[in-house]
């Protein structure tokens, strides 16, 4: 069972708090307990629109949800931290990872040392498919999640992406 | 994960890396990659549309409507040739990727002969033949001097130390005599009187030593 915050049955739980410190304390609560809850439930993304992902911000005993804006709120918050995306521009589908990106980040970096792919060029489709990375974090991940986790590389200047006319065609280069 | 993403203190003059360039060659295995990764998509589209006919077969024989069933099966067929060719051109795909990758490999290990090369000709041209005979020449004279020096220093002690050698060499002659003499008198004499024979046997070399000297 995933842990429950302290305050789960406390109804101002549900409500977006307007005093600073306090909402500040709230999200921070609803974060952590929505990380460990899609951890035990493997949950990868949440809908907003979908009433079976909105069970996770409701209460029934005392008959409370979190509404959209709130969700919202705490989505963003886990982006901020880097456990999580948006899967697109309207913000409906937030994409959620075990790893933060800068983990991930670091894997896929770790994998092309290991396996001597410095300064060779690959596809987004064949790094998530590919079966050399089987025991890396990486592996199978949501596009998305891979293209934040590829962005902070290419920050670090680790990497040079070369975007194509899909989201899978991206070019990738490792560098030294 | 500090390892790449903390700002460290002082940051260096960034080089320019020539791998930090997306190359011809880079770009033409990026877009044979892009071409693998629609063809392995067509792949599976292929499939679920092979095992979909499939399908669709078995229920119409079990129908009974049996036309309509092989018209089913020969849909199949004609994707299933379709497989086989997206096959051969995904290998054909690979082939052109290894053999890019393998001809870079080429090309660096010609490199890296070439500039062995050069190195061992930067080496050799420091060590012309002309200074090495001069070299030689002059240690052989040192080498001459050398020998002249030791000849005069030696010719000089072998004088001094003539009477010495002589004096030496007659001691060592004399106790090779004194033991050849000892084994001789030891064979001949009997043996049961041994205890008297025993100091004569020792008297007579010890005189003939003090008549030589």
């Amino acid at each position: 069972m995933a842990a429950r915050p302290e305050l789960w049955d406390f109804p101002p739980f549900f409500c977006l708090q307007p005093t600073v410190a306090t909402r500040r304390k709230q999200i921070a609560m609803w974060t952590e307990y929505v990380k460990s809850f899609s951890q035990h439930h493997s949950k990868t993304c949440i809908n907003i629109f979908s009433d079976q992902d909105l069970e996770m911000f409701s209460n029934s005993k005392i008959n409370r949800k979190l509404d959209k804006a709130g969700i919202r709120e705490v989505l963003n918050s886990l982006c901020a931290q880097g456990f999580a995306c948006w899967e697109n521009e309207t913000q409906n589908i937030c994409l959620i990872t075990l790893f933060p990106f800068s983990y991930i980040a670091s894997d896929l970096y770790k994998w092309a040392l290991e396996n001597n792919h410095i300064n060779s060029i690959f596809t987004l489709f064949e790094l998530q498919t590919s079966s050399e990375a089987k025991t890396y974090a990486f592996f199978g991940l949501h596009m998305r999640i891979l293209i934040e986790a590829l962005k902070l590389l290419q920050t670090a200047q680790k990497v040079i992406l070369i975007p194509g006319t899909t989201d899978d065609s991206l070019g990738i280069k490792f560098v030294s | 994960m500090g390892l790449f993403f903390s700002k460290p203190k002082l940051t260096p003059k960034p080089q320019p890396n020539p791998n930090a360039q997306i190359t011809e060659k880079d770009s033409a295995i990026l877009e044979l990659k892009r071409q693998r990764d629609r063809l392995t998509k067509y792949k599976i589209q292929l499939n679920a549309v092979i095992k979909r006919e499939t399908e669709v077969a078995r229920e119409l024989l079990l129908q009974g409507k049996k036309e309509r069933a092989v018209l089913a099966l020969k849909k199949k067929k004609f994707q299933e040739t379709t497989l086989d060719k997206t096959d051969r051109q995904m290998f054909n795909i690979e082939q052109m990727i290894n053999s890019i990758e393998y001809t870079t490999v080429q090309k660096q290990v010609f490199e890296a002969l070439g500039q062995g090369q050069r190195a061992l000709q930067t080496l050799l041209d420091s060590m012309k033949v002309e200074d090495v005979e001069q070299l030689m020449n002059d240690n052989e004279e040192a080498i001459r001097q050398q020998n002249e020096i030791d000849e005069m220093l030696s010719g000089r002690l072998d004088e001094t130390d003539q009477a010495d050698v002589e004096k030496q060499f007659l001691s060592m002659q004399n106790e090779l005599e004194v033991e050849k003499a000892k084994s001789t008198v030891q064979v001949s004499q009997p043996v049961p009187s041994t205890s008297q024979n025993i100091p004569n046997s020792q008297e007579t070399p010890v005189r003939d030593v003090v008549a030589l000297l």
